[in-house]
């Protein structure tokens, strides 16, 4: 079954698709107003236990943190656990010019998949 | 080190790099070795006058004699060794003795919990903000969140907590190390202390100011919809649309419709043959500017958008 309704039509921007190599894609996505650039990095092996676990605590942090939640917020989160290990969020912390400084590395779903999200927030001059 | 204290700091570091190197180097030390790290660690300060002046030449001149930090000794109910002295030191000699021998040395102690043993722990309890500026700097510390949220009690001021989260946002990736210090408090059951939770309050402020998006570095989805992302499943492999289509069309905006009995992708073609025209036409326009100038092919997006709804509709 197609995911766009008879009839309708969609578009997609090739402009946006920066590159595509191995497993993942990297595309720009206006994020907040500012188009920021996205890895996406499919964990097909993933089972339905980390994509519950990510629907679990999504649910929990989709809403705006006030200053009186941030303790019980962060006590909940869960996204660090599930993503130790994994090579790109490891090598999150290493800072080199020739290294790309991901802002931040978390786990996703995108199209209904698990995904490593590897955002890079600086602004894409084009 | 007595079998007490050895066996507490193996069970705390074993498996960390420093630890681990240490306990080989100790294994074959002579004598005179032994002597060179005793007198490290009287230069840096007698225990029981621990903020002597520090002499940062004659510090030097024992390393490059062999001098290494592996003797230990008894300070405020626990063993120290010559980097955490220098580091209950608060002079500026003291400053530069930890950055330098922390820069000769391998030692980044992972945070233990109600233990302030790290060189940055023990200068933020101290209130040494310099040096524990300098420390964040050359980035030797494993958890530097973590070590302002549980230490930093009432000698560090709010603009000077701010100014050494700006330091660790500076030096390190600031929402990697959110959620790894985080979750060592969240490990330590640490949520409930009132430092804890006084500090949080700080670091929330400091995110915010800063656009810091805490939700994000928390796990909050991004919602990425775009049809860019999207994959189709052949055999037992998943493969990209973009990737597919990319195989024809290699730029610009892409329509695809549900038609009722097949997907069909509509492409400018007329707007290919001007994009093709135009560099044909202008082909010095890349070259005048080869940095700031896009090609004409980019440059006229915006018109590829247009015709391509006009396109579409025409075709309708």
């Amino acid at each position: 079954m197609s995911k766009i309704p008879v009839g309708q039509k969609l578009e997609i921007n090739f402009d946006d698709l920066l590159g595509i190599g191995g497993e993942s894609l990297v595309t720009t996505i206006m994020h907040h107003q500012v188009k920021k650039a996205f890895k996406i990095i499919p964990l097909d092996r993933e089972g339905g236990k980390t994509k519950s676990l990510i629907i679990e605590f999504q649910q929990k942090m989709n809403l705006n943190i006030s200053e009186s939640q941030f303790a019980k917020s962060a006590e909940e989160a869960r996204n660090s656990e599930i993503l130790s290990g994994r090579a790109e969020y490891e090598c999150g912390s290493i800072r080199h010019e020739n290294i790309i400084d991901y802002e931040n590395v978390t786990l996703d779903l995108v199209d209904g998949y698990v995904c490593l999200i590897a955002g890079n927030f600086r602004k894409i001059v084009r | 080190m007595n079998g007490v204290n050895y066996d507490k700091f193996e069970k705390n570091y074993n498996g960390q790099k420093w630890w681990e190197e240490m306990k080989q180097r100790r294994k074959n030390k002579t004598e005179e070795q032994k002597d060179l790290d005793r007198k490290l660690v009287q230069h840096i300060g007698e225990v029981t006058n621990n903020l002597r002046m520090i002499n940062l030449t004659e510090i030097k001149k024992l390393v490059d004699q062999g001098a290494q930090i592996d003797h230990w000794v008894e300070f405020a109910g626990g063993r120290y060794n010559a980097i955490q002295l220098a580091a209950n030191n608060g002079s500026d000699e003291a400053v530069e003795a930890v950055i330098y021998l922390l820069n000769t040395f391998n030692f980044i102690p992972k945070e233990l919990g109600n233990d302030y043993s790290s060189p940055l722990a023990l200068s933020i309890f101290n209130g040494y903000s310099k040096m524990a500026k300098e420390i964040i700097k050359i980035k030797k510390s494993k958890n530097p969140i973590y070590s302002f949220l549980r230490w930093s009690l009432f000698s560090i001021t709010d603009d000077e907590k701010l100014n050494s989260f700006e330091e660790i946002r500076r030096n390190y990736n600031f929402s990697k190390i959110l959620k790894e210090d985080l979750k060592l408090i969240k490990d330590h059951g640490q949520f409930d202390q009132d430092v804890i939770l006084t500090n949080l309050s700080t670091l929330f402020n400091f995110c915010k100011s800063k656009n810091i998006n805490l939700e994000e570095c928390l796990g909050k989805s991004y919602n990425i919809g775009n049809p860019i992302a999207w994959r189709f499943k052949s055999g037992n492999t998943n493969h990209w649309v973009a990737e597919e289509i990319q195989k024809t069309f290699k730029v610009g905006k892409v329509s695809i419709e549900n038609c009722p009995n097949k997907i069909t992708v509509f492409f400018v073609l007329l707007l290919s043959f001007l994009f093709i025209f135009l560099d044909l036409r202008f082909p010095m326009v890349k070259n005048v500017h080869p940095v700031k100038q896009r090609p004409i092919r980019s440059r006229f997006c915006q018109i590829s958008f247009v015709e391509n709804s006009c396109w579409s509709k025409t075709r309708n």
